[in-house]
């Protein structure tokens, strides 16, 4: 057989094959499928335990659930064959005392399925917009439909974070200031710039008290353990959570994918119907798009391939790093021109609510730039879009690093509020610009496009609202911990951005020409968030050991912020023997031996996923080559059902007399050389030499196979054959 | 509880079964029995088991009415394979095309539609057909392509996945090949429906549906794998 031919044979495929079997046998009655399908079931071997625990599992875990709903046949199907298999199992089992361990272990198992099964129902039931998803789906095809999946599990994420930023911290200050009074103006541009009569207000973080808070009876709130507690471990569970989400997308659209087709024809003829969509429009869309895809696939096939030469190659990779440098040197130039810009002592009033208007429209415009930049480029189409989504993203992430150290560079009194009116500033004005303006823009071009129907139609721009979403999501991350409110304010944007995008993407769009890959894309919006956030941290963590203002904000009793962990709860200066141990720790030697043991548990799991990764090669190829054995194997079945066996069983020849000779003829030999090829069982032979057939039956093959060998891989060349029937053999001689 | 008893034969442990053997939650399939027992209440509580004929379910859920494998559908999907849907029919459509179904399931599944001729493999003219449906759904009738491409995709198609000689892809490449495209997982799902919530005194609240594309007008659709004009009510 073909796979036995190489020493590869150590594992066997456990998943048998009894979706073909049934399907083959489609006509056949229902009964004896599910007979089938019950057969191939019982060799699992951990659903036939026979004890009464397993019982339970069979008929409640979750390997037996999975088993059943993995099956692809209908309901009726897998009733009859789950009855079938609890009918064969009371008979197999046998009553056997299992530790009490054992079954605590199975009882919590299976209390925590439900439990998680109960928290998802409870999800899935508060799910907001459903239908207007759908609906949008249906219009426009799944990939719209994943921006606004998009969307609203970032706002899900950020009204969260405002219920419990409000709960913790806000609340507990509002119910502080209950007796003082507002003083300071409070004028429209002083809404806009966060200053004056808002300046000390709760929006920011000048604003919260620095001791305790009374409001009711004996209780008193800490305020400034509640602050850092609550951005802190807000700030982390948020970067677990994405963290989980990212590695999920990553996992899922870019590992297991890899080494896929590198044929398109077969993506787009089994996967090109969204079988989603819903209206007839965008159906005949579909078609006419999966059509022109398939003509232009056809004709680059028909292309003669150019390999193209090293020169011209060189010139592209040439090109790439030009423009790429470019693009370095434009974004370090924009943020050097904003930091002068901030710098500039100017008379005008006002004079930072028009800085952060130039910052957003930056921000703004210079994803459309990228896109037209990248175009001068060598890039494949999608390396095209990743590379211009790295691009705004670090467009982004430098503009908010360098407002972060403008602001704690300067001598203003309370820097920190300074940013947090940064961060609002940039916020609201971004949502002027994607509330109002956009929206604006849109509908003009749509109305353009229905009084001339020949120019192009405007199509939702995924990529560029995406990029919008992950910017905002990136100003929230900066501007939490210096504006608490401004989750409330953000988590309120994107409520009113979903309604704002869903009625442009309806009257104002139509479906897309090309189909957009979306898988693979939300990886990296997800990666881009994740990074954001990751920067932040690090900044924020950076900022907390360095130093805090003295004269606002809950910190001001502590000479650095961290002092709130070593004085406020560890109180450190009363207790010199754990203030020993901890500035032990902290030295650098102890953290170098913590860095350098991360870096070889990296290396290691590196050297563990590459050992996978060829081991994923080395079953690719196998089940190549199973399928081979599977041909093989049926072709033979065949010619055997038709009579035609084609090997005899040969006479016993003379033993040989050297011990060389007796080695090779015993010991090595390979199992089919009891027979010989005999002409005269071939279909085709000669009609005469038919009668010769019946003394040289193959049941014959039975009786030397009992005698020949116990070996299992008998017909590989590296088997053992029988070297104790060997000696027999000599002996009996 | 009091959804359950609204729909007869739809019991508590019924209810508990479906959710164990598909990958629909309660709330899902609360609402397809919504819709599937508006459709005629009287069959319904006459014979839990009443198969509906395709046009009455084409009509009530409109995500399959503008699919070019809409027989294909309705033939594999149903028990009986007569073209008609039972209550748990549809929750098999459901299922196989919800999120939380793995892609080898759906696969599986997949092969079945596309296996268009029914023999077990998908050859060089089932691929041919199908390429003529998915084109075949716009408004021109310019949009074909002709018998020397469709040939011609076939083949880079089968050569592609040169796992066995049958001369077409049987069920187990087909399922590696599936699994080696990420996009397959969303192209074949369509959203699950709404969901049900328990709402006071017993009755269920549900979302409305937000208003379809056009209404009252002709449009031409496939029907029984031959393109039809039909009203949309």
């Amino acid at each position: 057989m073909p796979s036995r031919q190489i020493p590869y044979g150590t594992l066997r495929l456990r998943r048998s094959n009894s979706d073909s079997e049934a399907l083959l046998t489609g006509g056949a009655d229902s009964d004896r499928q599910a007979d089938i399908i019950v057969r191939e079931m019982e060799q699992l071997q951990r659903l036939m335990e026979d004890n009464p625990v397993s019982e339970e599992l069979r008929r409640y875990g979750p390997k037996n659930r999975e088993a059943l709903r993995d099956l692809p046949q209908g309901l009726t199907m897998k009733r009859t064959v789950r009855a079938k298999l609890s009918a064969s199992v009371s008979l197999r089992s046998k009553h056997r005392p299992i530790s009490f361990y054992k079954r605590l272990k199975y009882r919590i198992s299976f209390a925590l399925k439900k439990g998680r099964d109960r928290i998802s129902e409870l999800i899935f039931s508060i799910e907001p917009w459903h239908e207007a998803i759908r609906h949008l789906e249906g219009q426009f095809g799944s990939a719209v439909g994943s921006y606004f999946h998009f969307l609203r599990w970032l706002f899900a994420l950020n009204l969260l974070l405002a219920i419990l930023l409000l709960c913790f911290v806000v609340v507990p200050q509002v119910l502080h200031d209950q007796g003082n009074n507002r003083t300071g103006s409070m004028g429209f541009l002083d809404f806009v710039s966060g200053k004056g009569g808002f300046e000390d207000s709760v929006l920011f973080y000048g604003h919260y008290h620095w001791g305790d808070v009374t409001s009711f009876g004996p209780l008193t709130y800490n305020m400034p353990f509640s602050y850092f507690f609550t951005m802190i471990s807000l700030y982390l569970f948020f970067f677990a959570i994405l963290c989980y989400r990212t590695a999920y997308s990553y996992r899922r659209n870019f590992i297991e994918i890899a080494g896929g087709l590198s044929n398109v024809f077969a993506t787009k003829v089994f996967c090109g119907w969204d079988f989603g969509i819903v209206s007839q429009h965008a159906a005949a869309l579909n078609a006419s798009s999966i059509y022109n895809e398939f003509k232009e696939l056809l004709s680059e096939q028909n292309k003669k391939h150019v390999t193209m030469s090293l020169w011209r190659r060189m010139w592209q990779y040439m090109v790439n790093v030009v423009v790429t440098g470019a693009v370095l040197a434009l974004v370090a130039g924009l943020q050097y021109g904003l930091w002068l810009l901030l710098a500039l002592k100017t008379e005008v009033q006002h004079w930072e609510i028009f800085v952060s208007l130039i910052i957003t429209f930056v921000v703004a415009l210079c994803p459309l730039l990228f896109n037209l930049i990248v175009r001068v480029e060598y890039y494949k189409a999608r390396t095209a879009l990743y590379v211009t989504l790295a691009r705004t993203g670090l467009l982004d992430i430098s503009t908010l690093t360098m407002l972060l150290v403008y602001w704690t560079q300067s001598d203003t009194p309370c820097w920190e509020s300074a940013l947090g009116r940064e961060t609002y500033r940039l916020v609201l004005l971004d949502a002027l610009v994607s509330l109002f303006l956009l929206p604006l823009v849109e509908f003009a071009r749509g109305f353009i496009f229905k009084l001339n129907p020949n120019s192009g139609a405007p199509e939702f721009n995924i990529a560029y609202n995406s990029l919008t979403l992950v910017y905002n999501q990136a100003v929230l991350w900066l501007g939490a911990v210096w504006c608490p409110l401004l989750a409330v304010a953000v988590a309120l944007k994107f409520l009113l951005l979903f309604y704002v995008k869903r009625e442009c993407a309806l009257r104002a769009c139509q479906p897309a020409r090309k189909v957009w890959r979306a898988a693979q894309t939300q990886t990296v919006l997800y990666m881009l968030v994740t990074l954001s956030l990751f920067v932040t941290l690090f900044s924020v963590g950076s900022l907390f050991l360095r130093g805090s203002s003295q004269t606002c904000g809950p910190f001001v009793t502590y000479t650095r912020v961290w002092g709130v962990v070593s004085e406020g709860v560890l109180r450190l200066p009363e207790r010199p023997a754990l203030r020993r141990v901890l500035s032990f720790l902290t030295r650098p030697g102890v953290i170098a031996f913590l860095f350098l043991s991360l870096c070889v548990a990296t290396y290691f799991m590196r050297a563990r996923a590459r050992a996978q990764r060829s081991m994923v090669d080395i079953l690719r190829r196998m089940l190549v080559l199973q399928a081979k054995d599977k041909d093989f194997l049926l072709a033979a079945i065949d010619k055997v059902s038709n009579g035609e066996w084609l090997y005899n069983p040969r006479e016993e020849e003379q033993a040989a007399d050297s011990h060389t000779l007796k080695y090779l003829q015993e010991v090595r030999k390979p199992s089919n050389a009891a027979y010989h090829f005999d002409v005269t069982r071939l279909n085709h032979s000669m009609s005469e030499t038919r009668p010769h057939r019946a003394d040289t039956r193959p049941h014959s093959y039975h009786v030397d196979r009992r005698r020949r060998s116990e070996d299992g891989d008998t017909d590989s060349s590296f088997s053992w054959q029988g070297s104790a029937s060997c000696l027999n053999h000599t002996k009996d001689q | 509880m009091g959804i359950g008893e609204s729909y007869p034969g739809l019991t508590e442990d019924v209810l508990e079964d479906y959710t164990t053997l598909t990958y629909l939650n309660k709330g899902e399939i609360l609402y397809l029995m919504k819709k599937f027992y508006s459709i005629d209440p009287n069959k319904i509580q006459n014979n839990y088991h009443h198969r509906f004929e395709k046009d009455l379910i084409i009509k009530k859920f409109d995500v399959l009415q503008n699919n070019p494998f809409q027989d294909r559908i309705f033939h594999v999907f149903s028990s009986k394979n007569d073209d008609c849907f039972s209550f748990e029919d549809l929750l098999d459509l459901c299922s196989a095309m919800s999120a939380e179904c793995p892609t080898e399931v759906k696969a599986a599944w997949a092969f079945r539609i596309f296996d268009l001729d029914g023999d077990g493999q998908i050859s060089t003219g089932d691929i041919s057909e199908i390429l003529d449906r998915l084109t075949g759904c716009s408004k021109d009738r310019f949009y074909r392509l002709d018998a020397e491409s469709k040939t011609k995709i076939a083949n880079v198609i089968l050569d592609e996945i040169k796992l066995d000689n049958t001369g077409g892809i049987g069920l187990n490449e087909f399922k590696i090949i599936m699994s080696r495209i990420p996009e397959f997982h969303s192209s074949f799902y369509f959203r699950r429906p709404a969901s049900v919530r328990p709402g006071r005194k017993g009755k269920p609240l549900v979302r409305p549906l937000s208003p379809g594309s056009t209404t009252g007008c002709l449009y031409l659709t496939w029907l029984d794998g031959k393109p039809r004009y039909v009203l949309q009510v």
